[in-house]
């Protein structure tokens, strides 16, 4: 067993974890960590494969960067709207 | 997705779902991560095409470091949309600040609660990751580093900060709105730029790649971190909605 | 027998399982999200393990550092 099928394996399994708590937890803030680690298990396989060569494919690299860039925006934009969301039901449950 | 989504910080939230749902879920998940495993284990590379192109032109890159010349050269559309996304994530979580645009960017104020060692620890810090910042984004070109890590340290300095509680930021003075979309318009203008030599947009000329992607990263990183600490200063805002509402609250008390 | 090198890779995988899964599992949010931050650090060593370097600076600065701040924002925003 080599070190990329290892952490494709890894990888896998994250993605999995990720998607079962996307599916079955209802806290949304939650929903927003398993998505997350959804990304991460990708990222995983990514790189894991890159590394299975004689030499590193570093387009994966590159791949796996702008995508964790991208994670983080989109993450923030999710934490926003739930920031907006409970900002506009709080008034509501007072009344 | 199946439930109804709570944003409670309850015990609850696990009960909301029927274990037999949550069985079935689990079973179809843990077959599907079966299957991506058994074809992961399956797959076998033959060859690597890429290794050998990133290999064999990297030396026309301009850069020595093959992940920056992946993301600033050879596969440079990536990054510019790239950049243009962190863009319209900005502008979607702008409208929370309703703050004049004439105000200046950074405001000065006297803090509600002054943490002195942050301060004094920040005062040491913040010159130190801004160092850094600029080391990683030089070093890019030759070493592991560059625009993105560059950006995120920078936008780490600015959220310790805001932190302390001194400064805070105004998103919508002009100062800051250039922040935001420097990085986009110099690698659009770089890249229609170069039209003019090479005929094709983001095909730098070989002499002077080195240069033309260190300006396009200098700008991405100041636009990266400007993103950044908006995307924190978003999630920092008092309610929206009760601000009106509090007025009316307290001239019922 | 496995070697040395594989065996620090089996224990850096195993150790980002099982903080994924008790960071999905755990009963308070503030857990969630330190765990989710140590996630991040976990997964950082396994890009160094797999000599992404440029990825591993990144994950350290941007997936372990800015997301916990914004995830510890929303909530502070979320308990007020």
């Amino acid at each position: 067993m080599t070190q990329a099928l290892l952490y494709g394996v890894f990888g896998i399994a994250l993605f999995g974890i990720g998607l079962f708590g996307v599916l079955a937890i209802a806290h949304v803030v939650k929903k927003i960590l398993a998505i997350n680690i959804c990304g991460v298990g990708v990222f995983m396989v990514f790189i894991a494969n890159a590394s299975s060569g004689a030499a590193p494919d570093f387009v994966p690299h590159a791949m796996v960067l702008t995508g964790i860039v991208v994670a983080v925006a989109g993450t923030a934009m999710a934490l926003s709207l739930v920031v907006r969301i409970n900002a506009l039901e709080k008034p509501e449950e007072d009344a | 997705m199946f439930n109804n989504m709570t944003l409670s910080d309850s015990a609850k939230q696990e009960a909301d779902l029927p274990g037999c749902v949550l069985l079935i879920v689990g079973m179809v998940v843990v077959a599907a991560c079966f299957f991506l495993a058994m074809s992961l284990v399956q797959f076998q590379p033959t060859d690597q095409p890429l290794v050998t192109l990133v290999a064999s032109n990297l030396e026309q890159s301009g850069v020595e470091n093959p992940v920056t010349a992946v993301l600033l050269n050879f596969r440079s559309y990536d990054t510019l949309l790239e950049v243009a996304v962190l863009l319209i994530v900005a502008l979607a979580v702008m409208p929370f600040s309703l703050q004049d645009t004439r105000l200046p960017f950074i405001k000065v104020s006297e803090p509600i609660e002054r943490s002195l060692v942050l301060e004094a620890f920040l005062r040491w810090l913040l010159p130190a990751i801004v160092v850094t910042s600029g080391y990683l984004l030089w070093t890019g070109a030759a070493l592991p580093g560059g625009a993105f890590q560059a950006g995120a340290l920078l936008a780490g300095a600015g959220i310790l900060l805001l932190l302390a509680g001194h400064h805070s930021f105004n998103f919508n003075a002009l100062a800051a709105r250039l922040l935001l979309v420097v990085g986009l318009a110099m690698f659009l203008l770089v890249g229609a730029g170069v039209v003019l030599s090479s005929g094709i947009a983001l095909a730098y000329p070989v002499a002077m790649a080195g240069t033309l992607i260190l300006v396009i990263e200098v700008a991405a990183t100041i636009t990266i971190a400007a993103v950044l600490v908006l995307l924190f200063c978003a999630l920092q805002i008092e309610p929206l909605g009760p601000q009106p509402n509090r007025v009316e609250k307290e001239k019922h008390l | 027998m496995i070697s040395g090198e594989l065996f620090i890779d089996l224990l850096l995988g195993i150790g980002a399982l099982v903080t994924a899964i008790l960071c999905l599992t755990a009963k308070d949010l503030f857990q969630a999200i330190l765990l989710f931050i140590s996630m991040g650090l976990l997964v950082t060593l396994a890009w160094v393990r797999l000599g992404a370097w440029d990825v591993a600076i990144a994950e350290a600065a941007i997936g372990a550092g800015l997301t916990g701040a914004l995830l510890i924002a929303t909530r502070r925003q979320l308990n007020q």
